[in-house]
């Protein structure tokens, strides 16, 4: 019965681990064909320029030498929409949402991916985003208000479009994906020049299609340089914009926020697929490995007869050898065929394409894949299966029959318990009785928990990092962005419409020669008080003073680490054409990469007083058109916070699944130990019962001796945790999404907690095994 | 009043072909203070009588009666109750538990019969020879030793009744017989009844009386000691004589036929 088991926990962990592998590998894969084949049908740009609006001329003018580039300008602008008639018609209620705008022109390059309806919008015309249309249902034919620059005008949807610049659906100023607080549409340049007041013709942007697909730097990888002979290009547009007067930046594909949020995706899930496929594969060898060992000293007594009967050692060698196969190929088979069934591979292709809503869902099996996962499983499960098949061949018949292998316990172990009851010094010796198994055993259990624990982990920092970014750190309810020149104005509505406002500076800078940009705010007040409208979480060094030269700045933890500067270091970075120094007096933690510095500093070097401002409002107080029509786009905490606590909660059901399966395994290895214990301890659970321990007494025991490897498993599973989640976060953090490390101690007692749990809720079989033992069955098999 | 009462005990193992009546309908009545050896051939039965005044196992017919009062045989927990109550157990193989020291052993039954006493479990160990032992480990001892110790284990909580199993048959004959005298004091010290199962017809002279089986049936019930190792030793000259008689007769008959 146990054997039988046995077999099934070992089946199940293989079964498991090439499901997962088979899965996790061949999404990544179509993912990866995905990306490329929409960036290949809607000719992703793979260099844009982008500067203040302008006449399009000076844009063009930067192709002319190149007859083999292919060239598009574009106006694009930050807005805002009303959906109010849309949605009443709908009878329901809804209010201005941030937008962006993007007008068209030849539409060849970074151009639209037509879902329904013309891709042509002419005067009073556009075409939405399929992202808002699926999420509002926003319907061809509907009219919808938007508002850009100083303009407001009500427009009719003529298409739905996706496009590859919002593939990844995010906001301005967030990193995930919102469908539904923000819009994307999609003009004619001239009529959106129109509606903003910008002469016809004006543009601020340059796509630019080379020939190929020449490769670009990736800003995580510091010191290797991908893109040389793209950065040749870059630095010549750059020059070229500089002789020609213009202070923009130049941005390949690791500059555009959704290619490369979509890359960093990938990337995440192409390097941890193979971490987890390998941590599987030891968790289930080392099961293997330990249950081999097992039935090799359970037939320790056949060996020994086939032995003496002249049996060689290489022949029983040879048998054990063959047992991991035995055992590995149905496992394997079974995973690779729920791999590729539609619990596998699809479903997962599926749910991810479904929860970022992108449209081409290209679902393919790789056979070079999957043997690869199927053999390699194999190979690994089988190299794990030789020690033990080694012991096999070389225990010797006197041995076995002398039963010389009884050890006397350890003396440490013997003088701590010594003082303990008998029951309970005996449940803690038999516990570390065999340390090489234990030791083995909890390998295997706090790898299984790196899955659980680690996710767990990582969420929680996830979680806290922003909730204390958008929520705690947060005080202001309403921030409007404005063109510097209609900072007074601003001000003076923040004066009639708000209990109090603050007005900051918001702009770009990016490290010298490289395409790192950074978000440089100046701020009124710096402080550590949490009574301002941003409260700053310094965690080294001091706040910056005013006026001084250098400029003193804070730079945010991500920022300090990934450029390697260090509190008290003067550094140079660029901000347009310019070259700055600032001296950072400390570091704080924040989501964005961010330089922050005293308002009157920053004004002296971007030449403007102020392009943003914050406010709190009282009860009857709100955002209203008087703001509107000043800024470029207003942001709310709220909505924020809600499309934060949306992705959390659309999360959560992938979230669990990866805890379901975390969990299986950690409970898996827990209970074929705990098995295995039993099976070990049949005659002296036997004569502890003859000798009349009851079954509660014997529930002791097996509960001290549960709760111990409960306690030690969870503690090295909180330790590997904590190892995975360092892992995870140094191989997840990017230029873009820094990830700091950090220990939740909730996760970690939680963690404790479930490993223990799962270890005491195995005594009750025991306890159960036990019941049904028949005592004169397991005594007389001792003594034959 | 006997302190152990059988009355028709059979016990049946398997059914249609595959039956086997270990035990069958045997009545046996012992009295306080005894000592009895039971012997016989293997298959006797012998093993599932002890197993069955241990409560380690249950009688397929007729009852089982301890102080007048019916063991219980369809509770496995009250059972286990009675023989924590009752009987102390030795087994061939000593059944130590590795992981504690000879001393630790002693305790744990006092221990799961609630009664703790250190001075008591170390005075048991003098008594069978194992002063100065008390903290080795099983795989530190000798098999005589070790055999020792489970003998002071099963005296530990001072049980009614002491049940061994060929508890001898794993030592060499001058050890059994240290061991043997080391429980026959202590049991008859204690005035408690013991019950042990051999094959050694030379242990019977440690009995006060001797029952032997076959085939489950009770064949014998004879007194032990050394009155017993005379019969015995009475039935094998008559097996000799009874055997050589057969040979005379076997070569005068031989004899006849080649003189014609």
């Amino acid at each position: 019965m146990r054997t039988k088991i046995r077999v099934i926990t070992v089946t199940l962990l293989i079964t498991l681990t090439v499901y997962l592998g088979v899965t996790m590998s061949e999404f990544s894969r179509n993912m990866n064909s995905v990306y490329d084949d929409f960036y290949s049908e809607t000719n992703l740009a793979d260099i844009m320029v982008i500067d203040e609006h302008q006449d399009g001329d000076n844009f063009t003018a930067l192709c002319e030498a190149h007859s083999d580039w292919n060239c598009e300008i574009r106006l694009s602008l930050r807005g805002e929409a009303n959906m109010s008639s849309y949605c009443s018609a709908r009878k329901a209620e809804c209010d201005w949402i941030q937008s962006l705008w993007h007008g068209m022109t030849t539409n060849e390059i970074s151009s639209l991916h037509p879902v329904q309806g013309s891709m042509e919008p002419t005067a009073g015309e556009m075409v939405i985003d399929a992202h808002v249309a699926n999420s509002h249902n926003v319907q061809i034919g509907d009219m919808m208000e938007i508002a850009a620059g100083d303009g407001m005008v009500e427009l009719e949807v003529i298409g739905i479009a996706y496009n590859p610049l919002h593939l990844w659906y995010m906001p301005e100023g967030s990193l995930f994906p919102d469908n539904e607080n923000f819009i994307v549409g999609y003009l004619d340049s001239n009529t959106l020049a129109e509606i903003a007041g910008f002469a016809p013709g004006t543009m601020n942007e340059l796509h630019i299609d080379l020939p190929g697909t020449p490769d670009f730097d990736i800003a995580s990888t510091y010191d290797v340089d991908e893109g040389e002979e793209l950065n040749l290009v870059r630095e010549g547009v750059l020059s070229d914009m500089r002789d020609k007067g213009m202070e923009g930046e130049v941005v390949d594909r690791s500059g555009m926020k959704s290619p490369e949020m979509l890359r960093i995706d990938l990337e995440g899930s192409q390097k941890t697929t193979p971490f987890i496929l390998i941590l599987l594969l030891v968790i289930s060898g080392l099961v293997i490995a330990v249950s081999i060992d097992r039935l090799v000293k359970s037939q320790a007594r056949e060996i020994a007869v086939l032995r003496t009967i002249g049996t060689s050692g290489k022949d029983i060698r040879n048998i054990y050898m063959l047992v991991p196969l035995v055992l590995g190929i149905p496992g394997v088979t079974l995973g690779i065929l729920m791999g590729v069934s539609p619990i596998g591979t699809k479903a997962l292709t599926e749910f991810y394409f479904s929860f970022f809503d992108m449209p081409i869902v290209t679902i393919h099996h790789y056979l070079d894949l999957i043997f690869m996962i199927g053999a390699g499983s194999l190979l690994l499960i089988f190299l794990f299966g030789i020690r033990p098949a080694i012991r096999a061949s070389k225990l010797q018949p006197l041995d076995v029959f002398g039963q010389s292998s009884e050890k006397a316990p350890g003396r440490l172990l013997t003088k701590f318990t010594r003082s303990l009851s008998p029951g309970l010094g005996f449940a803690m010796r038999s516990t570390f009785r065999k340390p090489g198994r234990l030791v083995v055993t909890l390998l295997a259990l706090s790898l299984s928990m790196v899955i659980l624990g680690g996710m767990m982990m990582m969420m929680a920092v996830f979680t806290n990092v922003f909730e204390e970014g958008l929520d705690e750190q947060v005080n202001w309810e309403a921030q409007a962005m404005i063109w510097p020149d209609n900072a007074d104005v601003a001000e003076s509505w923040a004066q009639n419409n708000s209990s109090s406002y603050e007005m900051f500076i918001a702009d770009n800078g990016n490290e010298i020669d490289e395409d790192r940009i950074f978000s440089l705010y100046g701020l009124d007040e710096i402080t550590t008080a949490d009574d301002q409208m941003v409260r700053i979480n310094l965690i080294d060094g001091t706040l910056p003073i005013a006026g001084n030269v250098p400029p003193q700045v804070l730079i945010d933890e991500g920022m300090a680490i990934l450029l390697g500067w260090d509190v008290g270091d003067v550094v140079k970075f660029e901000i347009g054409a310019s070259e700055i120094e600032v001296e950072v007096t400390g570091t704080i933690q924040e989501i964005e990469r961010m330089m922050i510095f005293h308002r009157t500093d920053l004004s002296q070097i971007v030449d403007y007083d102020a392009n943003g401002v914050r406010m709190t409002f009282s009860e009857e107080q709100s955002v209203n058109d008087g703001l509107r029509e000043v800024s470029i786009m207003i942001i709310e905490k709220e909505t924020l916070i809600d499309g934060f606590n949306k992705l959390l909660k659309q999360q959560a059901g992938a979230m669990q699944a990866m805890y379901v399966i975390g969990g299986i395994l950690a409970i898996t290895v827990l209970f074929n130990t705990l098995l295995m214990n039993l099976a070990e301890r049949d005659t002296e659970l036997a004569t502890l019962r003859v000798l009349g321990a009851s079954r509660m007494r014997l529930a002791l025991i097996l509960t001290v001796e549960h709760s111990f490897i409960g306690l030690i498993g969870g503690i090295t599973g909180v330790l590997a945790s904590i190892a995975m989640m360092g892992a995870m976060a140094s191989m997840m953090t990017t230029w873009e999404f820094y990830i700091p490390m950090a220990i939740d101690y909730i996760v970690s007692l939680k963690v404790i907690a479930f490993v223990l749990l799962a270890s005491i809720l195995t005594t009750p079989i025991g306890i159960w095994r036990i019941g049904r033992m028949d005592l004169l069955e397991v005594v007389a098999r001792h003594e034959r | 009043m006997a302190l152990i009462e059988l009355k028709g005990v059979t016990r049946i193992y398997g059914e249609g072909e595959t039956e086997v009546r270990a035990l069958d309908g045997i009545d046996l009545s012992i009295e306080r203070g005894e000592i009895i050896a039971l012997l016989g051939p293997s298959g006797s039965g012998k093993t599932t009588l002890l197993n069955i005044i241990a409560a380690l196992d249950t009688p397929t017919e007729g009852e089982y009666f301890f102080e007048s009062e019916e063991v219980p045989s369809n509770n496995v927990e009250s059972m286990t109750t009675f023989r924590r109550e009752n009987i102390g157990y030795i087994f061939q193989f000593f059944n130590l538990l590795g992981d504690l020291t000879a001393l630790e052993n002693v305790m744990l039954v006092q221990e799961l019969a609630g009664v703790e006493d250190k001075e008591l479990a170390i005075s048991q160990l003098k008594e069978v020879g194992l002063e100065g032992l008390e903290d080795r480990f099983p795989a530190q001892m000798s098999g005589g030793q070790r055999q020792r110790v489970a003998i002071a284990r099963s005296l530990a909580k001072k049980p009614n009744i002491i049940l061994g199993d060929e508890l001898t048959g794993n030592l060499d004959t001058e050890t059994s017989s240290q061991v043997m005298d080391s429980l026959i004091d202590t049991c008859r010290d204690g005035d408690m009844t013991t019950i042990f199962v051999t094959h050694d017809t030379s242990l019977t002279r440690f009995a006060t009386r001797v029952v032997n089986l076959d085939s489950g049936h009770v064949v014998s019930d004879e007194p032990g000691g050394l009155a017993s190792i005379a019969g015995q030793a009475r039935t094998a000259v008559k097996d000799i004589t009874k055997g050589a008689k057969n040979i005379v007769e076997s070569i005068k008959d031989a004899a006849k036929d080649i003189i014609g």
